[in-house]
């Protein structure tokens, strides 16, 4: 059994350098120093056996089979010659992976449909109802601008006003008393159409689940080699795929 | 939330006062003010007598047709200052009288030319800035 995941491949590396030495002592080393883009988080399985995160390792001369693997990003099999003697440098910048990209997309959309459900039902509800206190407000005022006018027909003495105020000034108040009364019905029934679709659309939102990022290519890669876990502990992961075409 | 449900009330309730209010005003139905030019109701003017003056200046002694008549204030739907248009029918002449005595409704239409036994008529409107209202006639015989 192995310990901490440090101390486990340090003794797991140690014990394969011990094995190499002896089975091919005649065999020279060399260095390799890997620049694997993301940095910090970057895996590597060197021979299709030892699961390593060292930025620089020792290793036997002749082609190595590296298997490079970051959170979020593809596996990238590559081989690498080691010089002995030397120090060669290897940089390695892994992609994004598919299922990481689709995500992103689809967290990027949810993200932002959750925005727009979140504030624009009830802008635009408000906006609906400032229309309708608009409409309603000029109604009302429409409605005392014609009560004004019977009064002004009843305390005028000016024959002339009298025919300019039924001729033109009622007819006008008329008609903007039926378009303002029209606009607060219209207006108020968009009011309350857009309050209860903002209402239905804040129901639906709580049912709403934000999309969750499967790392594939982790199970693939952990998969690839065993792996030393925490309190002496390891896990041996799988991962396969049936082409279904 | 309470917000909304007040806003809701306030606007249900004022959309069923707009609804049930009173609706559009139509002026057709405005006829009852005796300075309105359309104005239907009763005859706005009644005449109160009519008799010869005699007017004495110097070196001649004149006869003058006088008619009274007076404007039934009660019609009228608020105080109003105001004088009669007269179009005398027998000469076609037209006059603008201001009350006599002053501020009450009573009003003295003064011809030179008296007519006996005969009626005169008179055509009398309101008249105010210019504008005057229906027209009504009266008619007066000097016995």
């Amino acid at each position: 059994m192995i310990g901490s995941s440090g101390i486990g491949r340090g003794i797991l590396f140690a014990g394969c350098m011990v094995c190499l030495a002896l089975t091919g002592a005649a065999q020279n080393t060399g260095k390799l120093r890997i620049f694997c883009e993301p940095a910090g988080s970057c895996s590597y399985i060197v021979d299709g056996k030892h699961r390593l995160t060292d930025r620089e390792i020792t290793l036997m001369e002749g082609p190595h089979t590296f298997v490079f693997w970051a959170p979020e990003r593809r596996m990238h099999d590559t081989t690498l010659v080691v010089v002995a003697g030397t120090t060669t440098e290897a940089r390695v910048q892994l992609r994004y992976s598919e299922e990481y990209i689709t995500y992103r997309h689809r967290a990027d959309r949810f993200t932002r449909n959750e925005r727009w459900i979140q504030y624009g039902p009830p802008l635009v509800t408000l906006g609906a109802g400032a229309w309708s206190a608009m409409s309603i407000t000029r109604a009302l005022k429409a409605r005392k601008d014609l009560d004004a006018l019977a009064d002004e027909y009843n305390t005028s003495t000016y024959p002339a006003g009298i025919t300019a105020l039924k001729n033109e000034r009622i007819p006008d108040a008329n008609i903007e008393l039926r378009q303002a009364r029209i606009a607060a019905f219209v207006s108020s029934g968009v009011f309350v159409a857009t309050g209860a679709a903002s209402y239905l659309i804040r129901r639906h939102r709580r049912t709403r689940i934000a999309p969750a990022f499967e790392d594939k290519e982790k199970v693939r890669f952990d998969g690839l080699v065993w792996v030393p876990g925490t309190h002496s502990a390891g896990t041996w992961a799988m991962g396969f795929t049936i082409p279904i075409r | 939330m309470k917000t909304l449900r007040t806003y809701s009330t306030a606007l249900i309730s004022t959309i069923a006062l707009l609804g049930c209010g009173k609706g559009e005003l139509d002026p057709g139905t405005l006829t009852n003010n005796p300075f309105d030019p359309d104005y239907n109701g009763p005859a706005v003017f009644e005449l109160d007598t009519t008799f010869l003056e005699v007017v004495v200046i110097p070196g001649a002694t004149l006869l003058n047709q006088a008619i009274v008549f007076h404007a039934k204030a009660e019609l009228f739907l608020s105080d109003a200052a105001y004088s009669v248009r007269v179009v005398d029918q027998m000469n076609g002449l037209t006059y603008t009288l201001d009350p006599n005595p002053t501020n009450t409704d009573r009003f003295k239409y003064v011809r030179s030319e008296p007519v006996i036994g005969a009626p005169v008529c008179l055509e009398l409107r309101l008249f105010n800035n210019q504008s005057a209202a229906r027209a009504e006639q009266i008619c007066a015989t000097l016995q």
